[in-house]
Order: C-alpha cells, then sequence, then structure tokens
C-alpha cells in the first residue's frame, strides 16, 4: 500500500501489499462479531471474517510444491485462528471453553509438525485435559443458569479491537521485514539456480556455459554491494550475514573457480566444488538473516542440541559417485536446520535435567506454592483453621 | 519466499496473542478473560517452539514446559480467586468490582443498554383447593 510504503523507507516492499486489507477485514469481523445487547447480524460479521482469512492465506500461502506439511501447517494454524476467533467472540462461556480447546488442539498439531511430541502430549494432557476441565467445572458450578448479563456486552470493543490489530499489524510487519527480504530473493534468484544447474554439469566448458555469464561471482558480488549500498542510504542495519556472504564469494569462491579454470586441463572437482560451496553460503545466508545471536566466543552448552551460535554442520568432502556426480555425504550440511532428534523425550529430559535442573527445581517450588495458596484462598472463612 | 519456514509459525503466534489480548480487554466475564490469558500464552509457546526447531536445539521445548507449568499454577490460583470474588457477589462479572480501581480514575461505565426481556415465564397452573381450609390460631409471639 502506498500509505505504507510513505511512511516506511523505500524497502517496505518487503511488507505484502495484502497485510492490510487482510488486518482490516479481521479488524471489522471481530468488532461486529463482538457480544452486544444487540448484536449486528452475525452473518456479516462472519462474512467479514472469511475476507480476513483469504487475505491472510493470499499472503501466508505460498503456491509451490504442496507438502503434506504444508497442507496440515494451514489446516492447524487455520483451525487455530478460527477457533481463536470464536472464543473472544461467543456470547455463551461453555462454548467459549470449548473454541479455546480446539485452539490447544491445532496448536498442539503445530508443536508436532515442529518436532516436538512430547510437548504434544504433555499440553493436550495439561491444558485440554486438566485446566480446561477446571474451567468447565468452575463454570458449571457458577453459571448453571447460562449466559449471564456479563456475557452480553463487551468493554470498549472500538478501542480493544483497533489497539489489539494494530499490535498484530506492528508484528507481522517486523516479522516480515526481518525474515523475508525481496530484493535480496530477486537477486540471488537470478544467480544461483544457474549455480545449482553449473553443478551437475560434467565438463568445464559445460559449466561455465550454464552459469551464462564469463563475470558470474564479479557480478554477483557488485549486485549484493549494491543491495548493501542502498540499506546504508536508507539508515537500515547491514546485516552482517550478508557481509560475509559477498566477502566469502568476492574473495573465495570467485578465485577458487578462477583458479581451476586457469588450470591445465581446467580442475572440474574444484570448480563444482567452488559452485556447491557458493549454494552452501547461500543457505547459510537464507538461514541466519534477521537473526541475532551471542558471540561465538559465548560457549552455550550442548545439551540440548547443537549452540545456534556455533557456525552449522560443516559440510562434508564431497564424494564422488561412479557416473561423476558429486554427492555430499551428509544431506543436511550447510543447511542451518540440523535434525531434530528422533527420541525427543529422551532429550528434553537431558535437557531438562543438566541445562535447565535449576529452572526445573523452581518449577517444582511454584507448583508446591501454587497448591498450598488456591487451598488456602478458596476455604471458607468459617473452616480456617 | 520461502515456502514454509519460520516467520509463518511466528505469525500465527502474533495472531493467536493478538486475539487473546482484544478478548481479555474486551470480556467481562471472568472466567473467559482467564482464558484469552492462557490463549496469549499458547500463541507465544508455538512462537518457542518454532524457534527451537529453527535453531535444531532444544531450548525453545525447555521453556514452553516450563511456561506450560506456570500456566497451570496460575490457574489453580486464579479458578481460587474467582470463586472467592463469586462468593462475595453471585456473579462472575468483572466490573462489579471497579471500586478496588485506583483513586483518580475514573469509573469505567459501558454503555448500560438494558438486555432484551426475556419471554415472561409461563403462568403456573391454578388448581383448586382440595378441602375447607383448616383452622390456624393468630400468631401470639414474634421471635
Amino acid at each position: 500500500m502506498t500509505m505504507l510504503s510513505a511512511l516506511l523507507p523505500p524497502l517496505a516492499d518487503a511488507v505484502e501489499p495484502t497485510v492490510m486489507p487482510a488486518l482490516l477485514a479481521g479488524a471489522i469481523a471481530v468488532w461486529l462479531l463482538l457480544p452486544r445487547p444487540k448484536p449486528f447480524p452475525r452473518l456479516v460479521g462472519a462474512a467479514a471474517a472469511a475476507a480476513a482469512l483469504l487475505f491472510a492465506g493470499a499472503f501466508l500461502v505460498h503456491v509451490g510444491a504442496a507438502s503434506i506439511e504444508g497442507v496440515l501447517f494451514y489446516a492447524f494454524s487455520g483451525i487455530a485462528i478460527l477457533a481463536g476467533g470464536l472464543m473472544i467472540t461467543q456470547h455463551n462461556p461453555a462454548y467459549a471453553a470449548l473454541s479455546f480447546t480446539l485452539v490447544v488442539l491445532s496448536s498442539c498439531g503445530l508443536f508436532l509438525l515442529q518436532a516436538a511430541p512430547f510437548l504434544m502430549a504433555s499440553t493436550v494432557i495439561i491444558y485440554a485435559g486438566a485446566i480446561i476441565v477446571t474451567f468447565l467445572f468452575v463454570l458449571m458450578l457458577a453459571q448453571w443458569r447460562g449466559p449471564s448479563d456479563a456475557d452480553d456486552r463487551s468493554r470498549e470493543p472500538l478501542l480493544a479491537t483497533v489497539s489489539g490489530f494494530i499490535l498484530m499489524g506492528a508484528l507481522v510487519v517486523v516479522v516480515q521485514l526481518t525474515y523475508e527480504a525481496p530484493v535480496l530473493d530477486t537477486i540471488l534468484e537470478r544467480f544461483i539456480p544457474d549455480a545449482r544447474a553449473a553443478a551437475k554439469k560434467e565438463t568445464a566448458e559445460e559449466m561455465a556455459a550454464a552459469l551464462k555469464r564469463e563475470d558470474y561471482f564479479t557480478a554477483l558480488a557488485n549486485e549484493l554491494s549494491e543491495y548493501e549500498k542502498t540499506l546504508e542510504d536508507n539508515q537500515r542495519p547491514v546485516p552482517r550475514s550478508l557481509v560475509d556472504y559477498r566477502v566469502a564469494i568476492d574473495d573465495e569462491i570467485s578465485s577458487e573457480w578462477i583458479r581451476a579454470r586457469a588450470a591445465r586441463p581446467p580442475d572440474v572437482n574444484l570448480m563444482r566444488h567452488a559452485l556447491e560451496r557458493l549454494d552452501e553460503e547461500t543457505n547459510r545466508l537464507r538461514a541466519l538473516r534477521g537473526s541475532h545471536l551471542p558471540g561465538v566466543d559465548v560457549t552455550l552448552s550442548p545439551s540440548s542440541g547443537p549452540p545456534p551460535n556455533k557456525p552449522p554442520l560443516p559440510a562434508e568432502e564431497l564424494q564422488w559417485d561412479e557416473r561423476g556426480d558429486a554427492v555430499l555425504k551428509n544431506p543436511m550440511a550447510g543447511t542451518r536446520r540440523s535434525a531434530m532428534p528422533a527420541e525427543n523425550v529422551a532429550h528434553v529430559g537431558r535437557s531438562l535435567f543438566t541445562d535447565f535442573l535449576l529452572s526445573v527445581e523452581l518449577g517444582g517450588v511454584i507448583l508446591l506454592v501454587a497448591t498450598i495458596g488456591a487451598i488456602a484462598i478458596a476455604q471458607r472463612g468459617g473452616e480456617r483453621t | 519466499m520461502t515456502p514454509l519456514s519460520l516467520p509463518n509459525y511466528l505469525i500465527v503466534g502474533a495472531i493467536l496473542f493478538c486475539l487473546g489480548l482484544i478478548g481479555f480487554l474486551t470480556r467481562r466475564n471472568l472466567i473467559i478473560m482467564f482464558l484469552c490469558a492462557e490463549m496469549m500464552l499458547q500463541g507465544v509457546a508455538i512462537n518457542l517452539v518454532a524457534f527451537s526447531r529453527h535453531w535444531g536445539n532444544l531450548q525453545g521445548q525447555a521453556f514452553t514446559l516450563f511456561i506450560i507449568t506456570v500456566a497451570a499454577c496460575e490457574a489453580a490460583i486464579a479458578l481460587a480467586l474467582i470463586l472467592v470474588l463469586f462468593r462475595n457477589r453471585r456473579s462472575l462479572d468483572v466490573s462489579l468490582w471497579q471500586d478496588l480501581r485506583e483513586p483518580d480514575v475514573e469509573e469505567t461505565n459501558d454503555l448500560e443498554e438494558p438486555l432484551p426481556e426475556p419471554p415472561a415465564p409461563a403462568p403456573l397452573p391454578r388448581l383448586t383447593p382440595a378441602g375447607p381450609e383448616p383452622v390456624r390460631s393468630e400468631e401470639t409471639s414474634h421471635v
């Protein structure tokens, strides 16, 4: 939107144009659906909510390779957001508690997608199984006649909706600006597929031809330094990962390529290694962009897994199979996302009792204090000893 | 744009958090207010687990476990408090407790429109008396 672009520096093209209509439609839907003594027709609110979800889907959904993870993610997050909206606009508090159960169950589905099966099981048991059931019991004892006066009214619906959606807009914009950089993406998309295609070629001439330009690495480094200069001109911080990437291309990878190419006969393996290195560095840049990590001199414990401030898994030596194709020994090498341990429960236990031992003990103390406190508060006055 | 990665999960967490915030500010039923606070915690938990997956270590998951622990404690104490408040005023309406506000803050008065009249209950049937009314003596003592 032009208004948004005028407010932010010109690099606001990072923000998808469907953010504003989605937020507006969502705000209108929530405001219309909040309980009132004389409520607006529910159909209008439902239509606005459907429009908001469609717009949000347009900027969250990326039509590409449809994977089972994608389908499950959109199903779970759609159900979670729908149930969340239902919960805050429900007239009957028992239905609101049931909608919250749906929110918890779909967020447990999201936990499972993020390789956290123990968290999924414990959240279902503790949250959906104990906390929400307790709430329903209290509701049953306190409001056994059904929804009361208080459920038909909402306090300052307009102000609350506006401030909530302004916060949501700020969060969404910040996430997008941090993690999605279309300018950088367009630069990389112009160059990296050629490098990937060239790495699959057999001979030096085919590789050089697949790169489509003689000064491939220099051109890429120039475009990146122009992008850095644009960032500086607009007083935006230049990510260190971007500078490292450009320096790696300029100094190491391009010289390796030139040396390999100039050798007589041209060293195909070294050329291919240069291209693989470029791919690995690109993956590292995409994974690190926008991160704030403690410096590498800060030693973090490895009991919870690989410390995030250490370099990712090193690229293993390339292997060549009998056809002469390069094969990486470790397919996860070079990507930031190292594999999560399969025995999640065992590793969570190990992590809790080594890295977080003090927190576990304090959590136990909190639970004890809460038990005693709840019993002490809820005692009737006459029975107080 | 990358197909399905960290920002997607962060946005879902942010949306759940903000919806919980709006519900907490808006609703007047104590139990629903508390459920909205729990929904904010769920949004934060989704964020933490997404970061844990992104960096490939378990710190986010351990943090989320502690969030669940503290949420359970909070639920116990909050329910005890809600019960005490309910016993005092026989209602779960939070605006009945406005005299707990600071002295220089105005009382919040929602547009207290009258609710639509509930339908009048059907009149009870009148039965014919079954026999002569018994003789009752006058009440002489009043306790």
